[in-house]
């Protein structure tokens, strides 16, 4: 054991609960609800069946993760008129003619006049949904007043709900999510994100969507500032299937999938990718991560390794398996021996971190780099000459290899070279799309490389040495808070951040164990001195840790 | 460590490596990957091959046609509109009546093509060159004509090979819609039924196993089968190599024989099959090939597609029906050709299979040239097999013409 996880067993003795060691906390942060989370809230709070149609505005990734991204960003006035239009829909078609009598709890009195008493009943309900929290009296009744003045003019009383409903959706306790804070009551002295606010960070964490009416029961009612009462939540929201929607929503942000939606591939030099191949791909290693994960509560290190997934009929055939069924997803293991292992083999990966025409050890060194280990990568220079790397029909250097071993030679490139090209090339056998070649202009790919000293042959064991690097167990725990929290770790939060990595080891790397460790944890959500409401990150809060950052990415 | 490309392990070596990857693994994949090994575990016709298998889906599968210069020395085949004007026609005691049925769209003369026994016309034009794609089947050479066959003339191969039967060709090669230079017409048929398979509506597969070397073994079984599912395409409307697809449950269209692979070209043993057949919306003609004597000579391509040619005799009634079935007197008028006379001309240009009672061959000697990629095949279950089987139709290859409908009869 080394110093470091001694000082965080030392520092675990007497601090609290399960040897939780001391936390600063981090900052109260107000983050804008991602394109995903409003959705789910939508469909949550008004049902399924509601059609938003249109796009909001675009997430921002900021430190490498949308999450963190949210509390860094704010809404435009283009972004407004959106969200304007979408609620207007949104509550058109919830108090459609047919729907309106199943959406409100009570009948007015007239439908062709106001009545106060039912309109109080609708936005005391549906409110205390929308907002995440129970409206104050003040903004039920200024609701109310609204949807009397509209029904007065309309002479529908279901019309004027409809135009404070609208009205309540571009709230902006709606639309960003708000953490208010309290004095801890156990910590003299300290403050802590009160029960709405850790209703909302346990909601969106393990679901990716709003707080259940039972989540903001516990939250009215003090239980969730029990510790049972928080086991007994948290315990409930693990075990529910829409844990999966939060475990994909969030490693959906880590791997980045967002670039999916702008992936292009050269139709001449791929011309059997689509966007079928896209979305399966991207849904391909979602579910081989739900699965492994949580069905079969799996050690995380081994997705590097695993060789089980899914397969749909177009990616059988960039995988070049046969796949039994014509329509949707099947079951797929790899067999031993195969040169496919893992997520770096998966098409999400290759074919994302590649170039449209043409692969990029690089682009792939960079991405386990970044994404999978957490370390910064500079930019290049801007002056930088590609010509070598780019012509890959140059007789002297036939693969890709040779081309960025030439290309290595300008020494303002090689620095950074060196640090991703050795793991990248280890997928150089999977093209720019991801399907397999073992010859690049008639000459052998050679795939051996290394990753911090680990040296390797092949994809396969590449991903063997990801799986061994204690850095990708780090990272997953930097980010799997930095998601749940929507910041950068303090430094303060440090030796927390530590004993969260052993308890993670402790439990054999099995995620849902990480985010009930999380979830329990008090530190969770503890707000440090300095960072009041809305505090961000990046603007006002205390300086986050920089090694505990993902920057430098686009 | 090779390429993946759509071949299965077979070996018992390999065999052992997949059965412990598949052991303690969930049903579903253990029913895929066997799916995808027809060589073993499922009690096929396949059980006991050894070597690797390779699959194949047809993304062009037509006649081989040659298109020789001197072929038509008399011009086109007359079409039928031109029949009600020809002498020969003209001269004849019924024919006034029926180009005045022709002229008012009577409902009989829609019934000219399937029943062509019922009309007589001018003989066809027929192809008189000397060239043709196909094998020669029946052994025999244009001095020793084989036994058992019935009097034909051989072609030479456009590499030089000799002997080769293809009296089809004969009927087809004059005819407008069968040919590349009409202007309206040019590739007609062809592109009928081409597009038919590339819309998904027919769907040809291969299968080669026991392949123990890819340019030579010894000893492999083949199978030729239908598919329901849409063969798949890319943007250029080429087949897409290394998809997956289900062999048809109907063990009508399951076709297995044996041959070997010599210096990359495979050729098979003579085999009796029979096919989907869809000759294209314009037609809206399901029906089947029916084959006999069919064999294979195909050339397997470093890049895993393979070309080739798959010939035999095509049951006259079959070959009628499938091509002209649904043919009525516009089509006729459009590609150039008239129902009756084609007919008779297939009957008359049989080279195959006579009838032990008539002396008469009842099947045609043909060409179709095959362009396949590389592809999955993935069995249906035995109990599968059997249940769609039993509701396969009693005689496809006979239904359509009135001696199809006799046939059936009994008669």
């Amino acid at each position: 054991m080394g110093f470091a996880a001694l000082a965080i067993l030392a520092l675990s003795a007497g601090c609290g609960r399960s040897g939780e060691p001391a936390s600063s906390g981090g900052p109260a942060e107000i983050r804008r609800l991602t394109e995903d989370e409003y959705r789910h809230s939508i469909a949550d709070i008004f049902g399924a069946d509601i059609k938003i149609i249109g796009r909001i505005e675009p997430d921002v990734r900021v430190a490498g993760l949308l999450a963190v991204g949210a509390s860094n960003t704010t809404i435009t006035r283009a972004g407004a008129e959106t969200y304007d239009v979408l609620a207007r829909d949104i509550a058109a078609q919830f108090l459609d003619k047919a729907q309106q009598e199943k959406s409100v709890p009570c009948l007015p009195a007239a439908a062709d006049r106001p009545d106060d008493v039912c309109a109080g009943k609708f936005f005391a309900k549906i409110g205390r949904l929308i907002l995440r929290r129970p409206m104050d009296q003040a903004t039920l009744d200024s609701f109310v007043k609204a949807a009397a003045d509209r029904t007065r003019i309309t002479g529908n009383f279901y019309s004027g709900l409809e135009g404070s409903l609208a009205g309540l959706l571009v709230e902006p306790e709606f639309l960003f999510r708000v953490e208010n804070v309290e004095p801890d009551p156990t910590h003299p002295g300290q403050r802590r994100l009160d029960g709405f606010s850790k209703a909302s960070r346990l909601s969106f964490l393990l679901w990716d969507t709003t707080p259940d009416n039972a989540l903001l029961t516990a939250a009215q009612t003090g239980v969730l500032d029990t510790q049972a009462g928080l086991e007994r939540q948290v315990d409930r929201m693990l075990a529910s299937p829409r844990l999966e929607a939060g475990v994909r929503a969030f490693f959906a942000d880590m791997l980045e999938f967002d670039s999916f939606d702008g992936l292009e591939k050269s139709k001449d030099i791929y011309p059997r990718f689509s966007r079928t191949i896209a979305e399966d791909a991207r849904e391909q290693t979602l579910r081989t991560i739900t699965d492994h994960l949580i069905d079969r509560r799996g050690d995380y290190r081994d997705l590097f390794t695993t060789r089980r997934t899914f397969m749909t009929r177009a990616l059988g055939k960039i995988y070049r398996v046969p796949v039994a069924s014509a329509q949707g997803w099947e079951p797929f293991a790899f067999p031993d021996g195969d040169f496919r292992a893992g997520l770096l083999s998966q098409i999400s990966f290759t074919a994302l971190h590649a170039h449209p025409a043409r692969s990029s050890p690089t682009l792939r060194g960079r991405a386990i780099r970044e994404i999978l280990l957490c370390q910064r990568v500079p930019d290049p220079p801007a002056n930088v000459n590609f010509s070598v790397v780019e012509d890959n029909k140059n007789p002297n250097y036939k693969t890709m290899r040779e081309r960025l071993t030439a290309h290595r030679t300008n020494p303002t490139c090689a620095g950074c070279h060196k640090i991703m090209d050795p793991i990248g090339l280890g997928l150089e056998r999977f093209d720019g799309l991801g399907q397999y070649r073992a010859e690049e202009n008639g000459a052998p790919i050679d795939t051996s490389g290394e990753l911090d000293g680990i040296a390797f042959k092949d994809a396969v064991g590449l991903g063997k040495a990801l799986h061994d690097d204690p850095a990708a167990v780090s990272c997953l725990v930097n980010d799997v808070y930095r998601y749940a929290s929507g910041h950068t770790p303090l430094p303060g939060e440090k030796p927390w951040m530590g004993w969260l990595e052993q308890g993670f080891a402790a439990d054999g790397y099995s995620l849902p164990e990480l985010l009930r460790r999380i979830s329990l944890s008090a530190a969770f959500y503890r707000v440090s001195d300095g960072a009041g409401p809305g505090a961000s990150t990046q603007a006002n809060g205390p300086a986050p840790d920089p090694s505990l950052a993902k920057e430098g990415r686009s | 460590m090779e390429d993946r490309t759509p071949r299965v392990a077979g070996s018992p070596a390999s065999r052992q490596s997949w059965r412990r990857t598949l052991r303690g693994r969930a049903v579903a994949v253990s029913v895929i990957i066997l799916a995808a090994m027809p060589c073993q575990s499922r009690g096929s016709t396949q059980d006991g091959v050894t070597g690797t298998t390779r699959g194949f889906v047809f993304e062009y599968f037509w006649y081989a046609m040659a298109y020789g210069a001197d072929d038509c020395p008399d011009g086109l085949a007359v079409s039928m509109e031109k029949y009600y004007k020809h002498p020969y026609t003209a001269g004849r005691p019924g024919a006034p009546k029926v180009n005045a049925l022709v002229a008012k769209g009577e409902k009989g003369t829609e019934e000219r093509c399937k029943y062509p026994a019922a009309f007589e016309e001018p003989p066809l034009r027929t192809a008189q060159g000397r060239v043709a794609f196909g094998l020669n089947l029946d052994g025999g050479s244009a001095d020793k004509p084989a036994p058992n066959t019935c009097r034909h003339t051989k072609f030479t191969s456009p590499d030089g090979q000799p002997g080769v039967d293809n009296q089809l060709y004969r009927a087809l090669a004059c005819i407008a819609a069968y040919r590349p230079e009409q202007h309206f017409q040019s590739n007609t048929i062809r592109d009928f039924v081409n597009s038919a398979r590339q819309d998904g509506a027919v769907t040809t597969l291969m299968e080669i196993t026991g392949l123990t070397d890819d340019r030579n073994a010894s000893d492999v079984q083949v199978g030729l089968y239908s598919s329901a599912e849409p063969t798949q395409l890319d943007s250029e409307r080429r087949g897409e190599p290394y998809d997956s697809y289900a062999v048809t449950k109907n063990t009508r269209w399951h076709n297995v024989t044996h041959g070997k692979v010599v210096d990359g070209v495979l050729t098979t043993d003579p085999i009796d099959i029979r096919l989907d057949h869809y000759q294209g919306e314009g037609l809206k003609a399901h029906s089947e090939y029916y084959i006999r004597g069919a064999r294979l000579r195909v050339k397997l391509l470093p890049d895993g597609k393979a070309e080739g040619i798959l010939a035999g005799y095509s049951d006259v009634e079959s070959a009628y029906s499938t091509e002209f079935g649904q043919w009525y007197p516009t089509l006729e008028i459009g590609f150039g050709g008239s129902c009756p006379a084609l007919y008779a001309a297939i009957h008359n240009l049989a080279d195959g299979y006579p009838d032990p009672a008539t002396g008469r061959c009842t099947a045609i000697s043909t060409a179709y040239k095959i362009e396949a990629v590389p592809a999955f095949l993935i069995h249906p279950k035995a109990d599968d097999k059997a249940s769609i089987a039993s509701a396969g139709p009693e005689n496809g290859a006979a239904s359509g013409t009135l001696a199809g409908w006799f046939k059936k009869l009994g008669w």
